[in-house]
């Protein structure tokens, strides 16, 4: 079991949405529930071996990118497991009386979130830092604006303009460092 | 008798200058930062990345860089197009039939059904030409994109089916995440590269193992992507 | 006549200066403008300056494309196919984001009818 499955399993499951959406009204969330329990015993298992090993996706770490799972960032693992897990949990405990309008979507988005979040803990690679923070970044936009109220919508607009100058500034830093080191 | 408001302040533009302050410094900075080191020739990682493309045997070399060392970039790139098309979708979907107010000119109607053939088989050539000669997925896909767009401002009643751009979405995404485990099953690296790729098949169109099939599958979620993202900016209603 | 400006540290300095120049267009009109549409379009035109910047500082002088033909054999004589690729993502990302913001801010105008920024503060009660 190697710890690409924390990030691949997520974004597989936000692509494949609409063909689990055929299985009756409830099958997004509960698919979705048992996911996030299969990460998390994934992550408490990972707790018991005392090792820390390195993942490689192509070439040595130097020139590809590599994903690293010591103590540290496994307990951030274990942390955003632990709090997408509870908090699957309490919306489909209130999902009778209060449910939001396209649940789907929810879903998708909060998976996303998920995966670039452990993403980000996980990498070793400062451009797939960058592709990360934007996934979570836009998801987190598009969260904060999920009712159309003004209010929400006003939130999101403050909230994606400084983002999105924040992101011209990290890419202006990091084409900086290729520039004069390599 | 009314009171009149008479403005204390000088008629000097204060927003306007202090902006026009603030950036400049700013600006300052940054340039004197980057013309006191000013680097001349250094070995950069791409240079490396040059020698190691010959164990590929694929003719263009920022193909592979995009897709295959560094292959998880691009799929971050695609899931941000993917969730921005979602965000789009949940604000601005509308179920109208009716694309322009204004009956467009004959001439143009009469065109844009000539071109868009001629548009989607160039965009599709630089699709899965991608890996021989400058080109590639996304420029294919947003190629293919611009020729929906050219039918949806010249046409008042037209519109691509939603069903046929979630079955598109849905197979290129789900066909590229499996092909990532495949290959974590077969070598033990994600995103490996499991067909054969000899380097005597430089230059021919089977060449390169997985990188053609992946360059074509991004190349169909971004042009139907691009296409839904420009059908709900157009398609609403329109009463604002 | 002009052959003093082939050389590369002449180049260098007047892609850094003209790519400063839009850099700064875009952020003076980012932070005086008003209307929300026009700081999207400040930031678009800043994320223009920055990968100018970035492919106008990695070019080597005399090198050739990155892409092997039966003209071109060897490796050594090549650009640099790095740049190219980061900056393929980061132009596609810049693009997404600002087409989300778009929508939002035609939302918030059907809904209220404001566009100055000034103005938008329905957080305030």
């Amino acid at each position: 079991m190697s710890s690409i499955l924390f990030i691949a399993l997520p974004l597989l499951f936000g692509f494949a949405t609409p063909i689990l959406s055929k299985f009756g009204k409830n099958g997004v969330a509960y698919t979705s529930m048992l996911m996030q329990l299969f990460l998390l015993s994934l992550a408490v298992s990972l707790l018991m071996t005392t090792s820390s090993y390195v993942e490689l996706i192509s070439i040595v770490p130097p020139l590809g990118i590599s994903f690293v799972l010591n103590s540290a960032s496994l307990f951030f693992v274990l942390l955003f497991t632990l709090l997408m897990t509870l908090f699957s949990l309490y919306y489909l405990i209130h999902r009778k009386t209060d449910a939001y309008k396209d649940e789907t979507k929810f879903f998708i988005l909060l998976n996303m979130l998920l995966a670039s979040a452990i993403g980000l803990v996980l990498s070793s690679d400062i451009f797939n830092i960058y592709v990360f923070f934007e996934i979570a970044g836009i998801s987190a936009y598009i969260l904060s604006a999920y009712k159309k109220t003004p209010s929400a919508l006003e939130a999101g607009l403050k909230y994606l303009l400084t983002g999105a100058v924040a992101s011209v500034f990290l890419v202006f830093a990091i084409a900086l460092i290729y520039i004069n080191i390599g | 008798m009314s009171v009149k408001k008479i403005s204390l302040k000088r008629e000097l533009p204060t927003t306007t200058l202090s902006g026009f302050a603030l950036s400049g410094l700013l600006v300052l900075t940054i340039l004197n930062i980057l013309l006191q080191n000013m680097p001349t020739k250094i070995q950069t990682a791409g240079d490396s990345l040059l020698k190691l493309n010959a164990t590929e045997g694929v003719a263009n070399t920022v193909t592979t860089v995009v897709v295959f060392f560094r292959g998880f970039d691009t799929l971050g790139e695609i899931a941000v197009l993917f969730i921005a098309s979602l965000g789009i979708g949940l604000m601005l979907h509308s179920n109208t039939k009716c694309n322009i107010k204004v009956e467009s000119n004959f001439m143009l109607q009469t065109a844009s059904i000539i071109l868009f053939p001629i548009i989607l088989l160039f965009g599709t050539y630089v699709m899965i030409y991608g890996h021989l000669s400058p080109g590639g997925g996304f420029q294919g896909g947003v190629i293919i994109a611009s020729g929906v767009l050219l039918l949806l401002i010249s046409h008042k009643t037209f519109e691509v089916p939603h069903s046929v751009i979630v079955a598109l979405e849905t197979f290129a995404g789900v066909s590229y995440v499996l092909i990532g485990l495949i290959g974590l099953l077969i070598l033990d690296v994600f995103l490996g590269n499991f067909l054969p790729h000899d380097i005597s098949q430089m230059g021919l169109l089977l060449s390169g193992g997985i990188i053609p099939f992946i360059y074509i599958i991004v190349g169909i979620k971004v042009g139907s992507e691009m296409s839904m993202i420009v059908q709900n900016l157009i398609k609403r209603d329109h009463d604002v | 006549m002009f052959e003093f400006l082939n050389q590369p540290e002449v180049i260098k300095i007047i892609v850094t200066l003209g790519s400063m120049l839009l850099f700064f267009v875009g952020l003076f009109g980012l932070l005086t403008r008003k209307h929300i549409i026009k700081t999207f379009i400040s930031i678009a035109i800043m994320e223009s300056a920055v990968f100018l910047l970035f492919i106008g500082l990695t070019f080597k002088i005399d090198f050739v494309a990155p892409i092997l033909d039966s003209t071109h054999t060897e490796v050594a004589t090549m650009n640099d196919p790095i740049p190219h690729a980061m900056i393929l993502t980061a132009i596609v990302i810049g693009m997404a984001v600002l087409a989300l913001g778009v929508s939002f801010a035609i939302e918030y105008f059907k809904l209220t009818g404001k566009t100055d920024i000034d103005e938008m503060n329905e957080m305030r009660h």
